[in-house]
């Protein structure tokens, strides 16, 4: 019982992380016409932002604390400690960083909040990333409104290797995400120990999932991007402004899947190939769910990632290590089932 | 209007003028490497390296520009065809010509289940689910170790010795890329005839519209299988040419991923679709140019290759959404508009020396 909840848990973790890959998918795909290829890729991009902003709050702080601690394991008082690492050269770190530090009882430095500097840091990367979708949006998507749909996949193929050149360019090849334990410990439910992290990432995707139904029910915006969804024309002559629309798909887009890189970093090391897989799985939870509505894609893909923890944990060594193919192989035959996708209408053909 | 030509072989030229042009293209091409003017190497660096590629991009335009299918499977199909052909050559010891068609039959084979979902969905749909196919195919390259070898990649051996069976014809790299061009020209002749065909006009009222295909007698699901097994064939061919085409031929799970289908599928539009030559160009331009030629040129700014090339794609398609051939073509026509004035003022100008009224009617507004 505790390790099927250990592999709930974990599934409902990845399963967030493909709802807001495929969120962002769907919401371009509903109001420019167009699958996002470069959605991972930009993810991946605004992953890169998030993990130079960490280093650039944690470096200065780490770097004090190595010659500090040997001050303070050799019984100096923090007065003291500060005199000798400043002896050496090391300064205490800047405003910003020493926000951050985390002090002992008797007004030691000992290291720094890793829950705060990851918020901190995700935040700023979602703003990059809303920055960028927006001038994605401004720059080309909105000079290719009337092209074919297949001129701007090939639009957004371009961008893939516009953003792999610039993430490599910008950031180097590789870079450590650092804060996999930015919620470190367990905690305790039905007995089983689930790590933090798991309870944390869920959370922040079911609020955000939340969140964006509730707008896209509630509000005015909301009805905007339904409308625009359903017929662009008919949207924009009832005085909808489909142009901003569409830029707000493009910025939440972005934004959501860099939160979902963000989430998914700390497991891997952070590269440009980060997303690819969860590319591909999140295009296939769209098709699944079908592309006709918002709420298909995501229940489509939690259906993927739980399937694909519990089969590979109760389908033995051989299933076990063919667990992508065999996930593909499930959705396939699901779509051969439904065509038009789980919860997609089907098109009648009037001739 | 049928166009009047002066006797019946300037007739027979001029009608079939793309078929020769293409063989002209592999004539030169194959004397170019046998007179040495180019060595080996030079040819390479001149496109020869990226002749399996123009062969799947002229899968896919068949697939796409006169079937109107999506497929994003291209990378797995390609990725089949070349660890097949190692498998056989390497493991099996089998001779060349016999991978080579045993290989693309598998790939025909595959090709043809694929084809069977896409009578079952459509659209973008069908795109997402070869892609899913593709990634199933990967995912088998790398845990499949007994034939892929896994993770770390098989290295290839080329058809050095053995191209129809053990009698040690003396093969080399330069042969292999003689029949490369000359396997590339009959495929280009070969597609062009397809299209002129009756098949390819079937599938090209397929893509213009279903329901009007099927009144017309067009039966989908034949078209459909057909497309899909010619498309995964000519990849197939492609994935063989890439594991025999030089003696550094090492394949590895990493190079078919969803970018490398994606690349060619830009290189198809780039060019313009349902155009053959522009398939050549766009592949000569979004790989030659870029990986070869500006690679060496400027080096240690790979990085910059990626965003230019990248940049050159979003421009070709903002701008010119029929691709290169498009602008050709565009050319074409300003030439002949140009020529046609050109003999209207002549006419005019005789005309009026022989002191008739050009802009009026002659002899019935007298009456």
């Amino acid at each position: 019982m505790q390790i099927f909840i250990n592999i709930i848990a974990s599934g409902l973790n990845t399963c967030g992380i493909y709802a807001l890959a495929a969120l962002g998918i769907i919401l371009i795909y509903r109001t420019s016409d167009t699958t996002n290829y470069s959605q991972g890729t930009i993810s991946t991009f605004g992953a890169y932002i998030g993990a130079w902003v960490s280093g650039l709050i944690v470096d200065p702080i780490e770097k004090y604390m190595l010659s500090y601690e040997t001050s303070r394991a050799a019984g100096l008082s923090p007065a003291d400690c500060e005199a000798a690492a400043e002896a050496l050269g090391i300064a205490k770190p800047g405003s910003i960083s020493s926000l951050f530090i985390k002090y002992t009882e008797d007004g030691y430095m000992d290291g720094y909040y890793g829950w705060a500097v990851a918020i901190v840091s995700a935040i700023i990367a979602m703003i990059c990333a809303i920055v960028i979708g927006v001038l994605i949006d401004r720059i080309i998507i909105s000079r290719a409104r009337h092209s074919n749909p297949l001129t701007k996949q090939i639009i957004t193929l371009g961008l893939i290797s516009v953003f792999l050149g610039l993430s490599t360019a910008v950031f180097g090849s590789v870079r450590q995400y650092r804060f996999f334990k930015f919620a470190p410990g367990t905690v305790k439910i039905a007995g089983a120990d689930v790590a933090w992290s798991y309870v944390a990432n869920i959370a922040i995707c079911v609020v955000i999932i939340a969140i964006m139904f509730t707008a896209l029910i509630k509000t005015k915006w909301g009805l905007s991007v339904r409308a625009t969804a359903s017929n662009e024309m008919v949207a924009r002559m009832m005085g909808i402004p489909t142009p901003i629309i569409t830029m707000v798909s493009w910025a939440i887009a972005a934004a959501v899947g860099t939160l979902a890189a963000l989430m998914y970093a700390p497991t891997t090391t952070l590269d440009t190939s980060l997303m690819n897989s969860i590319q591909v799985i999140s295009l296939l939870a769209c098709v699944l769910g079908g592309f006709e509505t918002f709420h298909g894609p995501i229940i489509a893909a939690c259906i993927i990632a739980l399937f694909k923890s519990l089969v590979q944990f109760y389908g033995g060594d051989l299933i076990g290590s063919y667990i992508e193919a065999v996930t593909y192989a499930f959705v396939l035959v699901l779509m051969l089932i439904r065509p038009q996708g789980l919860f997609g209408k089907k098109i009648v053909k009037k001739v | 209007m049928q166009t009047q030509y002066k006797n019946k072989f300037t007739a027979l030229f001029w009608r079939n003028l793309p078929y020769f042009g293409y063989a002209a293209f592999g004539i030169v091409f194959i004397a170019l490497v046998l007179l040495d003017v180019f060595s080996v190497s030079q040819v390479a660096l001149l496109g020869g390296n990226h002749i399996p590629y123009a062969i799947a991009a002229l899968g896919i335009n068949l697939l796409l520009g006169y079937a109107g299918l999506v497929s994003l499977g291209t990378a797995g199909f390609m990725g089949l065809g070349a660890y097949l052909t190692i498998f056989f050559m390497v493991d099996l010891n089998w001779s060349f010509i016999m991978a080579l068609v045993a290989s693309v039959t598998f790939c025909v084979i595959v090709g043809l289940l694929t084809g069977f979902i896409a009578c079952r969905v459509s659209g973008w749909y069908l795109a997402i689910a070869t892609l899913a196919i593709a990634e199933m195919l990967r995912n088998i390259f790398s845990k499949l170790k007994v034939i892929t070898g896994g993770d770390e990649g098989k290295a290839g051996r080329l058809p050095f010795k053995y191209l129809f069976g053990n009698e040690e014809v003396p093969f080399t790299e330069k042969h292999m890329l003689i029949l490369m061009i000359i396997v590339l020209t009959i495929i280009m002749i070969f597609t062009l005839r397809l299209f002129k065909s009756y098949y390819g006009r079937a599938m090209l009222t397929m893509n213009g519209s279903e329901p009007a295909a099927q009144t017309m007698g067009v039966n989908l699901t034949k078209y459909r299988l057909l497309a899909f097994a010619i498309n995964t064939a000519y990849v197939g061919i492609a994935g063989v040419f890439y594991a025999t085409a030089s003696n550094t031929a090492f394949v590895t799970p990493t190079k078919w991923l969803l970018f490398l289908s994606l690349n060619l599928f830009a290189v198809v539009i780039i060019g313009g679709l349902c155009s053959i030559s522009g398939t050549l160009i766009g592949t000569f331009i979004m790989y030659t140019l870029v990986d070869m030629w500006l690679k060496t040129l400027w080096q240690g700014i790979e990085n910059f290759i990626y965003i230019l090339s990248g940049v050159l794609i979003i421009v070709v398609s903002v701008f010119w959404p029929g691709g290169i051939i498009a602008l050709f073509i565009k050319l074409k026509f300003a030439i002949i508009k140009w020529n046609y004035k050109r003999k209207a003022k002549k006419l005019y100008a005789k005309m009026q020396a022989a002191g008739m009224n050009p802009m009026g009617g002659g002899t019935s507004n007298e009456n």
